[in-house]
Parts: structure tokens; C-alpha cells; sequence
């Protein structure tokens, strides 16, 4: 074999699409595609979707969420391994409802960094809705999300936020959406960690009504948060 | 653009909003890949401006800015096309608050940090291409942007936000970019790309340039892709300026837009910075302008089907305003980067030493200039350029092997013909060498006329038994009395014998060699004593091994030879070299040895032919002087003398083999044959044969004279004698029998039916008795019928070694072998009227419908007779109306038989027992009544092979005409077909045959639903067609003859003989199951207790060609192909293989 410029090995190894080394993908052949896809976009000058493996967690028991009490359900766990998913616009790895189906959980994300959009299905604006999701950390910390729901007239109500510290493994479960009370009984440290989690406009919009809807100490807190 | 049309996109739109659950995947949908968003307004400002200026619009566009994540911040991917759809499609034109809208978004694109005027040489206005199809609205609102433009920047040059504005428009308004060529570069990016934390230092991403022909000049990011992205300094703006100006002369007027597309797990583009992108964009853009501006098929675009930018390998590097490449920051990130995405890296080579720890050398190339970088991206397709290559030489290969193999095909094609030319022309002068040329005629390609010409050459001259070669000219033949050997005398002075059997020579055997040619050559009875002589000496074999020969004076020339039947005495005849010296015979006594002499001086020249007509007496024939001696060898005694004198016509002689009869030719007609007894009378022969006027090459006589037999150019006239008081047979001749050798000619032993002849190097034996080479002919018990009787019944054995035939009138059944020699077996019932007749499966016997419904069993019983024996019983029949049984036919199951009446009422029956399963009635006007049923001939009724249907042909009293009524059994139906002349139907296959009158041949459905064909047929056949193995035959009613027509095609095969009869309805013609051997049973034409002739035809060219090889005895030589082709012959003359 002549050097690792000649036309022979560029060839050979554009065709074979040798890579560095690395760990084995889960898929089939190489990066999870079979030799004739490879081929055939070889042929027709495609660039195949690069296929990552779902991150693959440390061998540990993940943390358990406190025991849930009433209105509280469990959501399944973002699995730790296996499947394949497509990365896309949407990398979407997880979907969940709530038991009467009204709602929806989609869990977005890679990595440390999984967002969580809850959606009110069947809509409706009775006044200032939200829900909460409780998770623990992959460090143990147990985290509570209030994730209120903007109002609007495209779409279905959806608040859109972060989740510090979620990966897979963890275990968490979701309460509402339901209606803000004049006393949610949520702590300091949940609004702001909540309100800092909202990752759009119409989540903000949603806790400035909320806000406006409590008034006082969490009003303004929220407030602050906002800012 | 119909108003359904027109709102297409923003039916969509609302369709995702209304069916989506998850406004994040909506808003991708809106902003992403499928810009629903874009293309919404854009169709808007096409085709309906109101709907920008209405509640829903700001509503989702209020939505979709509220919902889109704040990592992606698509504001001005919202906003964009929003607001200069808006003002596109103002109204008026662009006035009031548009002014300032236009002013925020061009201040937009000139703080995007990613326009550089090097690279942005346009003038604020569309090229003029692709711009064709705006509609009207669009048009204007583009035209409006474009004055806007040109008013607000007064005197100054345009900028390159104008540009982008005017690329905005134009997108939104329809334009699009091409969708081929599209060049995509593999790019990495280092840490401070992007925005916030992104987890993991650099990312990769897809470059991707496209050509917008409707664009103003320059390299453009592509507003629906990049609105939002922005970069912090000049940096990036200035290495995109740089790539322009290096992008080579082909992109001078050119507008190019690029955007580039995230792979990693990152957030959306938002921020570029750096130069580092110099080179891709270099790199990308003289791919792109490699393509010609206009979208015809080019050189670039073919060379681009087999090499690009290689799909996994980014370049990075900063371009120092020529080709060197510079260095870039954040190497590590971006080859880490690189490797997380499977990339090879093309870098500075200023960048060495960042990487000089770099895990993976082979991941990194380094480039000192664009050139260098340039040969690391692009890459030879090599899959696809195997593919092509192999695909063009697979393409190649295969039209030159079907160019090849068409050639091939013609040329064989044209040379089989040319053979089968050959052939036919050397039918009447050679037919052992025209059944050669036949044979590779055949072999070069099969099609109607070589498969013809090789019938006819089988079939030529059909006494022709055998051939063989000698090895050389043969100057003598010669056979044992018994026929049992045949003998040649070469010029060459070899002497050759072949066993005989049944007229077939066996392997030649050289018994051996004389020093001259040789003249004459004998044997006794059976062949154990030969003898031979050429001019000089003689020479005698006991059993195949020399043995003592006569002793001959010294200067005598030997001049005939010839062997007693017991072969105790060899006597040779001489003359010596003195001047009238008289003709001697010398005489070897074997069972002595001595050898004694007898001067002949009254024979006045040499003797030339020796005959013993006993053990115990020789003849000597001086055949120029035409008188002859009678010698007794014991005693070398005179017993007798004479002859009819010097004959100066004298043109040939010949006695014959037991010595009692001699003959001479004067070219005239009928041929003298005298006594070697007595006085003749020279005016009055003893017998005499007709044979043709003409000068024979010669003259052969039998034993007792019975036959005599001339060859007058290359045919053999032989004839039977008779006094002369008796009228003369007519010759038989045999053609083809090529140019006799003088004394070629001789009756093989005592017989008159056998012959041999010498053309040549090759002995050619002639049977008379053989009809055919390819057909055998019995003479059978078929009496001749009544005139209104129809043509005798054939039925062919499965097996094909037997034919059954009923005669026409039903009276006689005559079973007949068709090979061999053993008599038919007859029988004649007493008071019974045979019908149809079919074969048992096992060929053991013939089972005969009768009237009544029953049926007998007729088996063998002796050598001669058949036995008959109850078969099925009979049917009810309460009127006593009989329905005689025209056809019986098994069914391909074997358990069941068709049954065809003669009122055309069809029976399934059960075959062993005769239970009927299912009763079909024919036509209501042949139900039979007690003067039956009316005239059906053989070849007027019809079942298909799985009797799903019959036909008849029904004859019409009164108006004298014929129609075909088809039933369909399943049915029960009846229809009657058009026309009123049928003579004859059969069924081939799923095909009803219709033989009309007027000789066309009709081709219908089976049912009789429709006619599908029609072949040329033979004109007022009065029986067939019987169908064959892709045969048919059929029998000229005015003619002894059958025409052998090709099915489907319809070419005639051939027209075969019959013996002769003058009845119309005479001959039955049947194939047998194979469809391969036509039988004929003609029935007597003297008598009706006459015999009749039952001959079967081999119709198989696989046959042919085996006759043609058996009966040529030689192959075709290299020499005989160079004469009569005057081409190169192919390695294999092989007749047979």
C-alpha cells in the first residue's frame, strides 16, 4: 500500500468511511448504518444523518424521588441506554401524559441538557394554570419545576423550561396543570428556580400572570426573578 | 395560480397548529427546513397581500416569537418575512410606515457582521434571470424595494445590505435558488461559536452554496436560513470578501447564497466569528462556479458525477487575501470537533505544531495553501465511478456480444441457405453429398427452409440404401453370390470389402493391394475366396489372408477374373503381348493347386468377363465381339460356344452373375439380352428391358437376367425384362447416384432388388425395395369401400410401433406393425359395423366403438388374426335409432373417454367400464332417425384434447353446403360458424382448424367464438388437416399426395406420395402421439378384398439428419465445402454427433 495521501487508500477509505477510533457504536455497521446505505449515498452523494447513541449513564441506582402523595403521578425514566434516536431539528426522547391523557410531557435533549415542554391539551384559559414536575439529580439533589401554562389563542397551552440536573435514570413524577391558588404552597427556591427555567417568552408571560394573579411576597419574587 | 393554490402553504400552516401537541415541534416546523413561515408570507405577498395585513398573521406571528426558544432567538427569522411582505405588498407602493420598517431591516443586514463589500460587488437590483414567472403584485412590490432602495441612498454606491434586501425580496417573492448544483463543505467551528454553554468545545457544521441567478452579483448568506445570525467583527465578512475574490473568473455576475447547517448537538447558529471559514467558502465556491451559468448539460456537471468535496472532510483556515492559507485559533477544539463527527481535518499548515500531539495524525492533513487543500477535499467518487465504468463497459460488452452474436446469427443464416442452395441443386447427381450439405444446412439454422431441404433430401432418391467411401477411385466392384459382402478395386490397386447387412456396410476392411489399378475383382457364394487382378498379375484371399493365386504366363495381361461359387476354382482370363496371340484362361484348381490353361483362338479379343454359372462351368464373355464360350474348369474343356457376332454399336455389355444371360448397349432402347446357350438370332435377343435412350456409363445385368440395369449420367435406370413378346415395365430410376465408373455397376449377388454402384471413391448400394429412407410402407389388409364410404380410420399406437385402421366401409379392423416385417393381424366381424377405434393405454390392444353403444376389445390372437371380445355393453337405445361411434379419444386422465357420434352427440365415459358420465347432444337436424344420421366423414369430426369441446361439419341437403357446429361439452351450447364451404376440421392445441373448400385454412378459438388466423392451405382437400408436432397434414382430394404444412407458420414442408387410388375419401391419415410419424392407410384401389398400403413418415428433423448421416457413410470434407461454398468451412464437418 503507497502512503496515506495515494488515491487507492482516499478511495478506499472514503468508501469504507473508516473512522477514528472510538467506542463501538450500538448500530449495525458503521455509525449504525449498513454497508449498502453507505453505499448508495456514496452513490448518490448524500450525507446520512449522523445516528447517536442515546448517552449511556454510569452503572449506579439513580436517586428515587420522594414518595409521591395524592394529585402526584409518575412519569417513566428517560432510559439510560439502547435505542438509537435520529439527531434532528427535534431530538425528542421522551413522551409521556398524564393518566387522564390531558396532558403532555416531551422531554427534549442530550447529555446535561433536557428540556421539558408540558402541554394542556383540549386548551381552555379558566385563569392562571400550572404544573409541577419533581425529579431527583443524577447528584441526588431533588428538584421541583413549576411549569406554568401561557395562554393564547394558536396552539395548545404549553410552557416550555429547563430541567437542572435531569438525565437518564432519573426518576420524577408531575402533578397538574391546575389552577394557581392564592397559596400554592411552593417555596422561594422553587419560583425562582422555576422562573429562571422558562426557556421562552410565553412561559415568562405565563408567571408574569401568575405573578400579577399572587401578588405579594411570590408576586414579587417572580418579579424579581424575571428580571 | 388558482385561489385554492394560492392559500396552499397557509393551509398548511394551520393544519400543523391545529393538529400539533407540541408548539415546539410546530415552531420547528414554521422555521426550519420546510420555512412553512417563509414560504406563508411569500405566498402571501404573490397572491394574497390582505392576509399580511390581517389579525391572524400578526396573531401567529406573535405566537410563533413568544414560543421559539430563547437558545434559537429566531426574531428576525420571524420578522423578516413578515414585515417585507408587508411591504412588498403594500398597496400603494412602498409608503408610510414601510419607510421605516425597510430602514430597520436594511440596518439589520449592515450590523450583521456577515456582509463584506469585497464580496458584495452587486448594484441593489435583480439580475433579470428566473424572474420571469412574478406575478404581477410581486413584480411591483419588487420593483418598489428596488427605487427605494436607489432613492434612499442617493448618490452613494450600493451596499451590500441593499443587495441582501433586494435577495430577501426576491426569495420571498418566488425566486428560487437552483437546486442543482449545490456544493456542501464539511466546516468546524472552535469554542466561542455559538451561544452559552454548549457542553462540549467546537462544533461541526455543512457549509452549503447555491447559485441564485436572480440575485445581484456576490456571496450572500441566505436570509431564510441566516436572518439571525450574527458576527461580532469584520473578521468573518472579510474572509468570505477574501474567497470571492479567489473564487476564480467564473464568478463575475454570479450571485451565490450560503447558510450553514449546525450537525453537532448544538444550538441554533447564532453567532460566527473568526476568518477560519476563509478556505471552505474558497474551496466551496470554485466548486460551485465550476458549473456553467446556464442549466444545460456541461463538462463541469459531468465531472462533478465523479469528483467533489469529500462529504467527510472539513477544511478550516484563514486566507491572507491570495491563496496561503493562515492560521486559525482553537485547532484542539475544532479537531476534536472533528473526530466527535467522524471528519478528517484539512488545516493550516501554520497549525502543525498546535496539533503536534494530536491522538490520531491521520485525522489532520495540513494545507499551505488552497491549492494543497483543495487536493485533500476532493476526492474521486470512487464507487460511482466504478459503477459508471462498469455499467458503460457492461453496457459496451453487451452490444458488441449482441452486435456479435447478430452477425453471427446472419452469417450462419446466410451460409445455411447458401447450403440448403447446394443441396437442392445436387439432389439429382449426388444425393449422398446433397443429404451432407442438407445436414449442416440444418445444422448452420433451423427455419422452414432448411428443415424442407433436408426432407427433401431424405426423401431424394429413396432407393438409396447406403453409401461408402473406398479410400480412393474404385475401378472395380464385385460382390459375393449372397450378397453378403460387397467388393472394390481402387485405382490405387487396393482391394476393399464390406460386410453387408440389410444393404448397411459394416467397418471397410483392406484385403490387400496390387502392384496397378485394379480391373476386376470376384468372390464365391458367400465371400470366404476373393480374387483380383489388375493388368500385370492376380491375386487370391482365403478368409481375408492371401492365398495362392494362378500362375499366369510371362507378358500376359490379365483381363478378367472370376471365382466358382464354391470357390474351389479362380479363373483368370489373359491376353498376350504378341501380335495375335489368342485370349487364354487360366484356371487355379484350389483343391490341387495347379493351375492349367486354355487357349481360346476363336474368341478372336481379349475375354472380358468371367461368370461361373455352376461350380462346375464357367462363362467367358468377349463382350466388344459379343460371343462367349462355356469352359469346364475340372477338365478345361469347351462345353459350348457363340454369339451374335462384332457389333460396331457396341457401347457397353454386361453379363450376368450366374453367366446364363449377356447384354450390350447401343445407346438405344429397349436393351437385348441373349442366352450364353445355343445359337442366338442377333435380331432376336432372349429378353429385353426398357430402360432410357442414351450412352451408359454402364451395364449391369441380374442372375437369369431377371432385371437389367443402366447408368445414363449420374441417375440408374433399372427395369425388369420380359420377352419380347410381353410388354415392357417402365424403369425405375434412381438419381443421385453421381458419375458411374466404368464396370461401376453390378446387381448385388443373385438377387434383382439390390445393387451396387461405383462414383468415385464412393460405393453407393441401391434396395429397390426400400420405400424411403425416412418412411417404411407396408402393404395392409384395407379393402377398398364403397364410394360413399369415408377414408379408412387410422388409430397409432401410444407406443408408435403400431397402427390400427378400420376400413371406410367397417368391415375390416387391421392391426399393423410399422417396423419389421410380420404380417398385419386382421379380423372382419360378421354383421357389425366397426366405428372409431382407440388404442389401450398399454398399446395391447384396440378397443372399436360400435352402433349400439357397446364397444369390442380387439387383441392379438396368433400371428395373423385379432381376437374380439366384449368391451363395453351397450347403451339403452328403446327407438332403435343406432348412432354409430365416429371418434373416440382418451382423456389426458386416462380414466375417462370422449366419445363423438355420428350425430355429433358427445359421451365422457368411464374407459375401463363405458359408464357415461355426461351425454352432449349434437345439432337437433342430425339426431338420428331410422335412415341415420347422415355423411361424416374422418376428417369432418373434431375433439379438443381435453374434450371441453367438438365440432363437426354438418352437411345441408338441401342447399348442398357445409357449415362447422363447435359444442361446448361444458355447456351443452351449440354455435354455428360462418361460411358454407368447410372440407375438413381438427383441433390443435386450443386452435380449431377449419380446412375450407377454396384451400384457406381457418385458425379459431376453440369454442368457435372467433377466428384468430388463417393459413394458405391446399385447394379442395378432401381429408385433414391431422395435426402434428407443430404439423399438419392434409390430402388434396384430386391428388395421390399429402401436403405437410408447418403449424403456426404455415410453410409447406413438404408433399409426400400416396398410392395411387381414385376415390376422393381413400386415404386416412393419423400422427402419432409423439406427433413426430404421420401414418397413411390408403386403401386398395383394385378390389375390395385388395391390400391396401399403410406407410408411416418420420416427420422429426432429429430423424433426418440421422438418415441423411447413416445413409451419406461419410462426412462432408474441407475440400467439398471449399468447391461448392468457395468459403472456409468450420472446424466440425461432422455429419453426425
Amino acid at each position: 500500500m503507497t502512503g496515506v495521501g495515494s488515491v487507492v487508500r482516499r478511495s478506499w477509505r472514503s468508501f469504507v468511511s473508516q473512522p477514528p477510533p472510538r467506542p463501538a457504536p450500538a448500530g449495525r455497521g458503521r455509525e449504525g448504518y449498513r454497508l449498502w446505505q453507505r453505499v448508495w449515498a456514496s452513490i448518490i452523494n448524500r450525507q446520512l444523518p449522523r445516528l447517536a447513541a442515546t448517552t449511556v449513564a454510569p452503572p449506579r441506582v439513580p436517586p428515587a424521588v420522594r414518595r409521591p402523595v395524592a394529585g402526584w403521578f409518575g412519569l417513566p425514566v428517560v432510559p439510560t441506554s439502547g435505542a438509537l434516536t435520529a439527531a434532528g431539528d427535534d431530538r425528542l426522547v421522551l413522551e409521556a401524559s398524564s393518566p387522564d391523557g390531558g396532558t403532555l410531557f416531551l422531554v427534549r435533549g442530550a447529555a446535561a441538557d433536557y428540556q421539558l415542554e408540558v402541554t394542556l391539551l383540549g386548551g381552555g384559559d379558566p385563569g392562571p394554570l400550572a404544573a409541577s414536575v419533581r425529579y431527583a439529580a443524577v447528584d441526588g439533589t431533588e428538584w421541583e419545576i413549576v411549569v406554568p401554562m401561557p395562554s393564547g389563542r394558536v396552539g395548545p397551552p404549553a410552557g416550555y423550561v429547563t430541567l437542572p440536573g435531569f438525565g437518564p435514570g432519573s426518576t420524577w413524577a408531575a402533578r397538574g396543570p391546575e389552577p394557581v391558588t392564592a397559596d400554592p404552597g411552593w417555596s422561594d427556591a422553587t419560583v425562582t428556580l422555576s422562573v429562571r427555567a422558562a426557556l421562552n417568552d410565553a412561559t415568562r408571560q405565563a408567571w408574569r400572570r401568575i405573578g400579577a394573579t399572587l401578588g405579594g411576597r411570590l408576586g414579587g419574587l417572580i418579579d424579581e426573578a424575571l428580571r | 395560480m388558482s385561489g385554492g393554490d394560492a392559500a396552499a402553504t397557509r393551509a398548511q400552516v394551520e393544519a400543523l397548529l391545529a393538529g400539533s401537541t407540541s408548539p415546539q415541534a410546530a415552531v420547528r416546523e414554521l422555521l426550519g427546513e420546510r420555512r412553512l413561515w417563509w414560504r406563508a408570507c411569500g405566498e402571501a405577498v404573490r397572491v394574497d397581500p390582505g392576509w399580511l395585513a390581517g389579525e391572524r398573521s400578526a396573531e401567529l406571528r406573535e405566537w410563533i416569537e413568544a414560543t421559539v426558544p430563547d437558545s434559537t432567538a429566531r426574531r428576525s427569522a420571524v420578522e423578516l418575512p413578515f414585515l417585507l411582505g408587508q411591504a412588498l405588498s403594500a398597496p400603494e407602493g412602498l409608503v408610510g410606515d414601510h419607510h421605516e420598517v425597510l430602514r430597520t431591516l436594511r440596518g439589520t443586514w449592515e450590523h450583521s457582521g456577515l456582509l463584506s463589500a469585497r464580496s458584495s460587488p452587486g448594484d441593489a437590483r435583480p439580475s433579470g434571470r428566473d424572474t420571469g414567472r412574478l406575478t404581477p403584485t410581486a413584480a411591483s412590490g419588487l420593483a418598489a424595494l428596488v427605487e427605494w432602495l436607489r432613492v434612499t441612498r442617493g448618490d452613494a454606491e450600493p451596499t451590500p445590505a441593499d443587495n441582501m434586501m433586494v435577495i430577501a425580496a426576491l426569495l420571498l417573492v418566488g425566486a428560487e435558488p437552483r437546486r442543482r448544483p449545490v456544493v456542501t463543505m464539511p466546516v468546524v467551528f472552535g469554542g466561542s461559536t455559538g451561544t452559552g454553554d454548549q457542553g462540549e468545545a467546537g462544533v461541526t457544521g455543512i457549509l452549503e452554496l447555491s447559485e441564485f441567478p436572480a440575485g445581484p452579483p456576490g456571496v450572500y448568506p441566505d436570509p431564510r436560513a441566516m436572518a439571525d445570525v450574527r458576527s461580532p467583527n469584520t473578521q468573518f465578512a472579510s474572509s468570505v470578501g477574501h474567497a470571492w475574490s479567489v473564487a476564480g473568473p467564473g464568478r463575475e455576475g454570479r450571485c451565490v447564497l450560503w447558510r450553514i447547517v449546525l450537525t453537532d448537538r448544538a444550538p441554533a447558529l447564532l453567532r460566527i466569528e473568526g476568518p477560519s471559514l476563509g478556505a471552505a467558502f474558497a474551496l466551496g465556491l470554485r466548486e460551485l462556479l465550476r458549473h456553467p451559468r446556464s442549466r444545460r448539460p456541461s463538462v463541469a456537471g459531468v465531472r462533478a458525477l465523479f469528483s467533489g468535496p469529500r462529504p467527510r472532510t472539513a477544511v478550516t483556515g484563514a486566507l491572507d487575501g491570495g491563496e496561503r492559507l493562515l492560521k486559525v485559533s482553537d485547532m484542539e477544539a475544532k479537531l476534536r470537533s472533528a473526530r466527535r463527527s467522524g471528519l478528517r481535518l484539512v488545516a493550516p499548515a501554520a497549525n502543525r505544531i498546535d496539533l503536534a500531539n494530536a491522538p490520531e495524525p491521520d485525522d489532520v492533513r495540513f494545507a499551505a495553501t488552497l491549492g494543497q487543500a483543495r487536493r485533500y477535499v476532493r476526492r474521486y467518487r470512487a464507487v460511482r465511478l466504478a459503477t459508471a465504468l462498469s455499467l458503460l463497459l457492461a453496457a459496451t460488452t453487451s452490444g458488441l456480444v449482441v452486435q456479435h452474436q447478430n452477425a453471427t446469427a446472419r452469417q450462419r443464416l446466410i451460409t445455411a441457405h447458401r447450403l440448403a442452395e447446394v443441396a437442392q441443386s445436387l439432389l439429382t447427381s449426388d444425393v449422398g453429398l446433397a443429404e451432407l450439405f442438407a445436414v449442416q444446412a440444418h445444422r448452420q439454422h433451423d427455419d422452414a427452409l432448411t428443415r424442407r431441404v433436408l426432407f427433401e433430401a431424405v426423401r431424394a432418391s429413396p432407393h438409396l440404401a447406403s453409401r461408402v467411401d473406398a479410400g480412393g477411385p474404385v475401378t472395380a466392384v464385385g460382390s459375393s453370390g449372397s450378397a453378403n459382402l460387397v467388393l472394390a478395386g481402387t485405382g490405387g490397386g487396393e482391394i476393399r470389402q464390406w460386410e453387408l447387412a440389410r444393404l448397411r456396410p459394416g467397418p471397410g476392411r483392406t484385403l490387400g493391394r496390387l502392384p496397378g489399378p485394379v480391373t476386376a475383382v470376384a468372390s464365391d457364394a458367400w465371400g470366404h475366396t476373393v480374387a483380383a487382378i489388375d493388368d500385370r498379375s492376380a491375386m487370391v484371399w482365403r478368409e481375408g489372408l492371401p492365398a495362392a493365386a494362378p500362375t499366369l504366363p510371362a507378358d500376359s495381361t490379365p483381363t478378367a477374373v472370376g471365382v466358382s461359387p464354391d470357390g474351389r476354382f479362380v479363373a483368370v482370363t489373359t491376353r498376350g503381348s504378341a501380335f495375335e496371340a489368342p485370349p487364354t484362361l487360366r484356371v487355379l484348381d484350389r483343391d490341387t493347386g495347379d493351375t492349367r490353361g486354355l487357349d481360346l483362338p476363336d474368341m478372336f479379343s481379349p475375354l472380358d468377363s468371367v461368370a461361373f454359372s455352376s461350380s462346375t462351368e464357367v462363362v467367358l464373355l468377349n463382350g466388344g465381339y459379343s460371343n462367349w464360350v462355356r469352359v469346364r474348369p475340372e477338365s478345361m474343356t469347351r462345353a459350348a460356344g457363340g454369339g451374335i457376332g462384332l457389333r460396331n454399336d457396341n457401347k457397353g455389355w454386361a453379363i450376368s452373375p450366374d453367366g446364363s444371360h449377356y447384354t450390350y448397349s447401343d445407346k438405344g432402347s429397349p436393351l437385348p439380352v441373349w442366352r450364353t446357350t445355343g445359337e442366338p438370332d442377333p435380331d432376336k435377343p432372349a429378353r429385353q428391358a426398357q430402360v432410357p435412350e442414351g450412352l451408359p456409363a454402364a451395364v449391369a445385368l441380374s442372375s437369369d437376367a431377371r432385371a437389367a440395369a443402366v447408368a445414363i449420367g449420374s441417375t440408374l435406370h433399372v427395369s425388369r425384362t420380359a420377352q419380347t413378346t410381353q410388354t415392357l415395365a417402365e424403369p425405375v430410376s434412381l438419381p443421385g447416384a453421381g458419375k458411374v465408373s466404368p464396370g461401376g455397376l453390378a446387381f448385388l449377388g443373385h438377387g434383382e432388388y439390390d445393387l451396387v454402384s461405383a462414383s468415385g471413391s464412393v460405393l453407393t448400394m441401391w434396395d429397390l425395395r426400400q420405400y424411403s429412407r425416412v418412411a417404411t410402407a407396408r402393404l395392409a389388409a384395407i379393402p377398398r369401400s364403397c364410394n360413399a364410404c369415408p377414408e379408412p380410420s387410422v388409430s397409432v399406437s401410444p407406443d408408435g410401433r403400431a397402427a390400427a385402421v378400420v376400413s371406410g366401409n367397417g368391415d375390416t379392423i387391421v392391426v399393423q406393425d410399422l417396423a419389421g416385417t410380420a404380417p398385419g393381424r386382421v379380423a372382419r366381424p360378421q354383421d357389425e359395423r366397426l366405428g372409431a377405434a382407440m388404442w389401450r393405454p398399454d398399446s395391447s390392444g384396440v378397443v372399436v366403438g360400435l352402433p349400439d353403444g357397446s364397444a369390442r376389445l380387439f387383441t392379438p390372437d396368433g400371428e395373423e388374426d385379432l381376437r374380439a371380445t366384449d368391451f363395453w355393453g351397450p347403451l339403452p337405445d328403446p327407438l332403435e335409432l343406432p348412432d354409430s361411434v365416429e371418434l373416440l379419444q382418451p382423456l389426458p386422465d386416462g380414466r375417462q373417454v370422449a366419445e363423438l357420434d355420428k350425430s355429433g352427440t358427445v359421451l365422457i365415459r368411464d374407459a375401463t367400464t363405458g359408464n357415461v358420465f355426461r351425454t352432449v347432444p349434437g345439432p337437433e337436424d342430425r339426431a338420428p332417425t331410422i335412415r341415420g344420421s347422415g355423411y361424416l366423414p374422418g376428417s369432418w369430426r373434431a375433439v379438443d384434447q381435453q374434450a371441453a369441446h367438438a365440432a363437426i361439419i354438418n352437411y345441408n341437403l338441401e342447399d348442398d353446403t357445409t357449415t362447422v357446429v363447435v359444442t361446448t361439452v361444458a355447456t351443452g351450447r351449440t354455435r354455428v360458424l360462418a361460411g358454407d364451404d368447410a372440407a375438413g376440421i381438427a383441433y390443435a392445441g386450443d386452435r380449431l382448424l377449419i380446412q375450407r373448400d377454396e384451400g384457406e385454412l381457418e385458425i379459431w378459438a376453440a369454442d368457435g367464438s372467433r377466428r384468430v388466423g388463417q393459413l394458405k392451405g391446399t385447394p379442395g382437400t378432401a381429408v385433414g388437416p391431422a395435426v402434428g408436432d407443430g404439423l399438419l397434414a392434409q390430402r388434396p382430394g384430386a391428388d395421390d399426395s399429402v401436403r405437410i404444412i408447418e403449424y403456426p407458420s404455415g410453410d409447406v414442408l413438404a408433399t409426400l406420395p400416396l398410392a395411387a387410388n381414385s376415390k376422393a375419401f381413400s386415404t386416412g391419415l393419423a400422427f402419432s402421439a409423439d406427433g413426430r410419424t404421420l401414418v397413411t392407410a390408403t386403401e386398395g384401389h383394385q378390389s375390395v378384398n385388395g391390400w391396401g398400403v399403410l406407410v408411416a413418415w418420420q416427420l422429426d428433423p432429429a430423424a433426418w439428419v440421422r438418415a441423411a448421416c447413416a445413409s451419406a457413410g461419410a462426412d462432408l470434407t474441407a475440400q467439398q465445402w471449399r468447391q461448392y461454398l468457395d468459403t472456409e468451412p468450420p472446424a466440425d464437418l461432422r455429419c453426425a454427433m
